[in-house]
């Protein structure tokens, strides 16, 4: 879900969240891939405005990509040579968290005067004044992920732990302000999980995951704003940061090839096709179980 | 040699659940982190290759006092041990490190009143850009990485004027300042105006001021002189 952006220029610019020009393009292109240790990455840039493009060749303007890793405060930006399109860069992959953002722009080398003839109606004939450093355009945003083995890799997105005042028989608790949806259980029903953990997993998933996750999946549709704008909802503001979040989000998007903000498939289907369709295997491990008892019955009758 | 280590997934998970309780053995529990594995039933510490020796300072009557000297001391252990950021700003090797290393400076530093405190302190519990800047080691280390600049003579100059004025850390939360020639600019320019016998102006307005720079420019591709000259200028026009 792309969301809406409020920046506002004295000048025509050119970005995807905006319609100052009519049909020019600037785009980013980031291949990540591996240089000893490193993250390498080439970064190219199309822009098919002549005349911005002569602009860069006259030095009024140039071309910078800025990545950044927030989670880290994690900055690098780089400038592409006046007439190369392409810049091979490295960086550490142990200087970043998970995700690099890549975003270029178009900025002004100079003071000068902004003209173009495929600039909107709205801007038509307008000449604009440019002061130095400013940016007169700027890409839509690229990602890539980065994985950190060994001792930085989460191996589940769940967890199930044993709170200690918490009584037995207690209704099991959700956490999701965690990295990962955490179950609290009291501590006899812990013990239980944990001898049956392995041999029962169907049931535990499909009586404790598949209803969770229903849920989390239904709040995270987005909301209508009063100006018939699609907008996240207050739990994916809420919980759009978490690691859990993003992981179940990037699983959807794969499996459904959909993103989950548009809630177009039923919650309680997902969340069962995400966790592997446990329910169905309950049925299964239930009719197995039928079918031993019976077998094991008529063994004693004999 | 003491190894470092860090707290396990399923660890954090158990302590953060029970965080009463836990926040109690400490208040019981002051001198160090012994009672941990016992009070959650399970061994939360989790080894790694790094070996450290390494003490924090605890002396005087104002412990914030020491923090810059703590803040070089975490900085150069760090740096000796080849440890980089993406290892030291994980919530289990930071939570990890205050246990094992810092657990009598931490109640020192930072007492046991309040729980909100305890629990941004010693973990994580915001995102995890604010949760570095709250902990109570991830902010001694991150504030040295800010202010280290390798072209002045003494690499180390800024850290001590910012360790001096600690509302100038407040960058630590605006994304913008991130880019090494923003932040050393930002932290040039205060000092040339402290040291004018100027003091210290309210941040956050100052901060307001140059997030308005960043919408329209990509302040990281700027000089470090223009960067300069515009604080320079917002603190001559707001006096």
């Amino acid at each position: 879900m792309q969301t809406k952006s409020y920046k506002v220029f004295s000048y025509p610019y050119l970005a995807s969240f905006c319609n100052d020009y009519k049909t020019s393009k600037f785009s980013l292109q980031v291949e990540p891939g591996r240089k000893d240790d490193n993250i390498a990455v080439r970064l190219s840039y199309s822009l098919d405005n002549p005349e911005l493009e002569q602009d860069i060749l006259d030095g009024k303007l140039k071309v910078v990509v800025r990545a950044t890793c927030n989670q880290y405060s994690f900055v690098k930006i780089w400038e592409f040579k006046q007439e190369s399109t392409v810049i091979l860069e490295c960086i550490d992959p142990l200087e970043v968290g998970e995700t690099i953002s890549f975003v270029g722009y178009l900025m002004a080398n100079c003071d000068f005067d902004l003209a173009n003839s495929d600039l909107s109606d709205e801007w038509a004939g307008v000449i604009s004044r440019v002061q130095k450093n400013n940016i007169v355009g700027e890409t839509f945003e690229e990602k890539i992920f980065v994985k950190h083995e060994g001792e930085g890799k989460k191996q589940s997105i769940f967890n199930f732990v044993c709170k200690r005042d918490m009584k037995d028989g207690e209704a099991v608790q959700m956490i999701l302000s965690e990295q990962r949806i955490v179950f609290c259980l009291a501590k006899k029903e812990f013990e239980t999980y944990k001898t049956i953990q392995n041999k029962s997993s169907p049931i535990i998933v499909s009586s404790i995951l598949v209803p969770a996750f229903a849920e989390i999946l239904s709040k995270m549709v987005a909301v209508t704003s009063p100006d018939g704008e699609s907008e996240p909802s207050q739990f994916s503001n809420e919980y759009g940061q978490k690691n859990w979040y993003q992981v179940l989000r990037a699983r959807y998007i794969q499996t459904f090839k959909k993103e989950p903000e548009y809630g177009e498939i039923d919650q309680y289907k997902a969340a069962q096709t995400l966790l592997q369709n446990p329910t169905s295997l309950v049925f299964r491990y239930a009719s197995e179980s039928q079918r031993r008892s019976i077998k094991e019955s008529a063994y004693a009758d004999d | 040699m003491p190894m470092i280590k860090y707290i396990s997934d399923n660890g954090l998970d158990t302590i953060k659940a029970n965080m009463d309780g836990f926040i109690d053995m400490m208040r019981n529990n002051r001198d160090d982190a012994s009672w941990v594995p016992e009070f959650l039933q399970m061994n939360p510490f989790v080894s790694t290759d790094y070996l450290l020796d390494f003490q924090f300072v605890m002396k005087g009557d104002d412990p914030s006092k020491t923090d810059y000297e703590n803040a070089m001391l975490l900085y150069k252990a760090f740096e000796s041990v080849g440890i980089k950021n993406a290892v030291i700003y994980d919530e289990r090797f930071l939570s990890g490190f205050i246990l094992s290393f810092g657990y009598k400076y931490f109640i020192w530093r930072w007492g046991l009143e309040t729980k909100s405190h305890i629990t941004d302190a010693l973990f994580f519990s915001d995102s995890k850009r604010r949760a570095i800047a709250r902990n109570s080691i991830g902010r001694l280390y991150q504030w040295v990485c800010l202010t280290k600049d390798e072209t002045l003579d003494n690499p180390f100059e800024l850290t001590k004027f910012a360790f001096e004025n600690p509302k100038v850390f407040r960058i630590g939360f605006y994304p913008c300042f991130d880019g090494e020639n923003v932040r050393l600019g930002y932290f040039k320019a205060l000092k040339q105006w402290s040291e004018k016998g100027n003091q210290i102006p309210a941040i956050d307005k100052l901060l307001r001021h140059f997030t308005m720079l960043c919408g329209v420019n990509v302040a990281e591709a700027m000089s470090q002189q223009d960067i300069i000259d515009y604080i320079m200028e917002y603190l001559e026009n707001n006096r």
